[in-house]
């Protein structure tokens, strides 16, 4: 019985003392250079925030300004700047990755069982994508769009609410219903019918190849759906500082997640509610309309990784989320900080609903989008059906500047 | 056998010790612990993070108080209250808990060294003069004076615990012009309109004079109280003395820091604007002084002049009350977190003064809580519709102007301020009430 007792008391003694390693706030002469858009940016988005909660640690903030404006490329940014982490923007995540900067967390994440469980599954799948399986770099925000509705409206025309995953056809002839049916405040009339395009998984440019495909029959059908409604007015291209959603005189609008705390604290004076974006019918789980503002990840260069990533897991925290409160950068990817209450956490899952897909087409050049936005708007000052030939007469236009700009050397 | 018996209970009595040891240093069960605020991020960044990372098993979550919700406060552990008369109608309703005996047991403590102004102020809002909420920060008045004005025109400065009427008497001893021809005053303020009236309403409230009652609406004026400082003001106005124009600039007027204005009345952060605005225009600072704010002759040591805005107390629906205790508690004495929160230039003073920092090189700023409260502010504002309160003043203006130009006396203005101001306040609580109703 006594020997019982003592190695019961050896065993508490040493629970309460197990050894561990020396934690990152009570270590002297840290420092972690961490890359970001600019100092400025930084101390905007998280004040004194790292001093605070590490008091030791000296950090230097390493602008990124001429790689995010696409005046250097990643390997030569990362060759003349000495990083141990990284806030990747979305459009430079894939490089960074391609180039082999970044270290894999996987590692990292199951050394320490970090729990991703508490994450937003979407904003971890969307990482996913781009590391193709692995993780590189984890999103303290996401952002995206999706279908506001007036049900005050719909109730007065006696139309049934739309729901999630509707495909765009679906929306259009909703918005018929309406007199007003359909506001769109971040997109052109030609952006939009790309972006119906996009949905169906078109092809319309291929930078490598550098080809164009306007006259396919699927992109036919398109414009078939876009031109009518363009035409009666029941799709509108709002000013998004009027918006007259918010005035209740339009059905439906799109609107992106940085609008929607506008939305909520508006007192609109009517009921409103939120379904996801259209989806292509073929994929009706997907969307390509869900980001990330941005990636931490840790470099493959950094002489220190193991405090870069703590610094890492500390941003990715709640209380960092608390602190950094608003939806400028995004819905936090941290599941219970998703809204403060009900109503808002109703929202807010409507935009990571459905499961994201990384973009898979190539920005058009500007002058092929310049050939694109007059025929559209030849096409909506007349009345005649849109034919097979007014593509085609588009597609050859493009043909010919395509050669042009390729035997003048004009690279874009 | 006794003997070692009795030893292996020592060491398993140990054993417990060091059992119960661990599992205190083991994280509790957490909980979230819901406060209403104005400002989600603001709370958080100036009391949320501190107390998170020094609780780490109490998690914060912030309810945005809006003011103009029917249900502003949800379920929320913690109330917050923007004034006194706000924090009386909690106490009333019943919402708040007691604090006082709470208090008493932390007498010792950093609690213990709370400001007076405080605990006076927000006793008051209670009937039994118990506690019900806690405020980290006051804000308090004081008046600044230009030194260089006053030795360039050899006039004496005035000195603590002056009075409206002192004070009045001494601007009038500054020359109308400066010695560079551009216009000087002894008293600059930072009132938008009706600018001497609002210099006349303030020396009244110093005083607590009433002069619209807040249940009835009756206004007072026609008083010997009120006589008195119309007398010795208006003598001041037509002197020159107060810079009075409409066209004043009101709180953004600059001509006490360019040096035109002699004497201003300022809170706690003026005496951080003035150092700024130097800064930013590339000007001279100007070398200025602080006194106690004007005082009731009747009560010299006391002041109206404190408020608190940043109120909270506990819901008495908590279901976390000792936790929501610890944040009060922290909001209100954590000496780190009050130090970094000095650092964001914060809005008030602390309700701990000793950890008020002195501004560097520079007169000490104790003149803004020198004086004891008095918490019977009669302060209309805080409790009146502001549209009836200003209809009352656009009336009495103009009658105050007649006065100063000497086309009536001040007996007959009195009399018809009562009056007329009256009939405004009549016609806009009418006004007010209609566009209450259901349409």
């Amino acid at each position: 019985m006594f020997m019982c007792a003592l190695i019961l008391f050896s065993a508490f003694v040493t629970g309460c003392n197990s050894p561990k390693a020396v934690p990152l706030i009570d270590k002297d002469d840290i420092t972690l250079n961490i890359g970001y858009l600019s100092e400025e940016a930084f101390e905007q988005r998280y004040a004194n925030i790292l001093q605070r909660e590490y008091p030791k640690l000296r950090v230097n903030i390493i602008p990124m300004k001429e790689l995010i404006r696409g005046e250097v490329t990643v390997q030569q940014w990362v060759k003349s700047h000495s990083v141990d982490l990284l806030y990747i923007p979305d459009h430079l995540f894939e490089s960074f990755i391609d180039s082999g900067q970044i270290r894999q967390l996987d590692a990292y994440i199951d050394r320490d069982s970090y729990s991703l469980d508490d994450r937003v599954p979407e904003a971890i799948e969307l990482t996913k994508l781009y590391g193709t399986g692995k993780i590189y770099g984890l999103p303290p925000t996401f952002t995206g769009r999706a279908l506001a509705y007036n049900k005050d409206l719909f109730d007065q025309y006696n139309v049934s609410y739309p729901k999630d995953g509707m495909s765009w056809n679906e929306l259009i002839t909703l918005s018929q219903r309406f007199p007003q049916g359909l506001s769109i405040t971040d997109r052109t009339p030609w952006d939009w019918v790309q972006d119906m395009g996009m949905t169906l998984n078109l092809q319309l440019y291929n930078k490598t190849s550098r080809t164009v495909t306007f006259n396919s029959p699927s992109w036919l059908k398109v414009w078939e759906s876009a031109i009518e409604p363009l035409r009666n007015n029941k799709v509108w291209f709002d000013d998004i500082n009027k918006n007259p959603f918010r005035t209740g005189e339009r059905a439906m609008t799109i609107i992106s997640s940085d609008q929607l705390r506008r939305l909520e604290e508006g007192q609109l004076g009517f009921k409103w509610d939120l379904v996801t974006m259209p989806v292509n019918p073929a994929q009706p789980d997907v969307t390509a309309n869900l980001f990330a503002d941005g990636f931490y990840a840790v470099t493959q260069t950094s002489s220190n990784p193991d405090d870069a990533w703590e610094v890492m897991r500390f941003l990715l925290s709640d209380r960092v989320a608390k602190w950094v409160y608003g939806d400028w950068y995004g819905f936090t990817t941290l599941a219970d900080q998703l809204g403060i209450n009900a109503e808002e956490k109703k929202h807010r899952a409507v935009f990571h609903r459905l499961r994201p897909v990384l973009p898979n087409y190539d920005v058009l050049p500007d002058s092929l989008r310049g050939l694109a936005i007059q025929t559209l708007d030849q096409l909506l000052a007349g009345s005649d059906p849109i034919t097979e030939s007014s593509l085609t007469d588009l597609q050859q236009k493009a043909e010919a500047l395509l050669r042009s700009d390729k035997s003048s050397g004009k690279e874009k | 056998m006794r003997f070692k018996s009795s030893r292996l209970l020592i060491l398993l009595f140990s054993s417990l010790i060091i059992l119960s040891g661990c599992l205190n240093s083991k994280p509790e069960k957490p909980i979230v612990l819901k406060v209403s605020a104005p400002s989600v991020q603001q709370f958080y960044r100036d009391y949320g993070y501190g107390f998170e990372k020094k609780y780490p098993h109490i998690q914060v979550q912030v309810v945005p108080y809006d003011s103009k919700s029917v249900d502003p406060y949800q379920d929320a552990d913690i109330r917050y209250m923007y004034n006194l008369p706000l924090l009386r109608q909690q106490i009333e309703q019943g919402q708040l808990l007691s604090l006082s005996s709470r208090f008493q047991k932390e007498e010792n403590s950093e609690l213990g060294k709370l400001s007076p102004i405080v605990t006076t102020l927000l006793k008051s809002a209670a009937d039994n003069g118990e506690m019900y909420g806690v405020s980290p920060t006051f804000q308090g008045v004081a008046l600044f004076y230009n030194k260089d004005l006053f030795k360039q025109y050899g006039i004496a400065p005035p000195a603590n615990g002056a009075a409206w009427k002192d004070i009045f008497a001494l601007a009038m001893r500054f020359p109308n012009k400066g010695t560079d021809g551009q216009p000087l005053y002894g008293i600059g303020t930072n009132y938008y309109r009706n600018i001497t009236l609002n210099c006349i309403l303030e020396a009244g409230r110093t005083e607590g004079l009433s002069y619209i009652q807040p249940q009835t609406l009756k206004v007072t004026m026609n008083t010997e109280k009120w006589r008195t400082i119309w007398n010795y003001a208006i003598e001041a106005f037509r002197s020159g003395a107060i810079k009075g124009e409409e066209e004043s600039l009101g709180g953004n007027d600059p001509s006490f820091m360019t040096g035109q204005v002699a004497m201003t009345l300022g809170g706690f952060s003026s005496a951080y604007s003035f150092e700024e605005y130097a800064e930013m225009f590339k000007v001279k600072r100007i070398n200025w002084g602080i006194i106690t704010p004007p005082v009731d002759p009747g009560q010299p040591d006391r002041s109206r002049s404190y408020t608190v805005d940043e109120i909270f107390g506990i819901s008495t629906a908590s279901m976390h009350q000792e936790e929501a205790w610890k944040l009060l508690e922290f909001i209100v004495s954590d000496a780190e977190n009050i130090r970094n929160r000095a650092n964001y230039r914060s809005q008030g003073i602390p309700s701990i003064t000793e950890y008020m920092q002195p501004l560097s090189n520079w007169d000490d700023l104790s003149p803004i809580y020198k004086l004891q409260a008095n918490p019977d502010n009669p302060n209309p504002y805080l409790v009146i519709d502001p549209k009836i309160v200003t209809a009352l003043q656009d009336v009495a203006q103009p009658i105050l102007d007649q006065v100063i130009r000497g086309d009536k006396t001040v007996e007959a203005a009195l009399a018809e301020v009562e009056l007329k101001g009256q009939q405004a306040v009549d016609v806009k609580r009418m006004e007010l009430q209609k566009g209450a109703l259901p349409k």
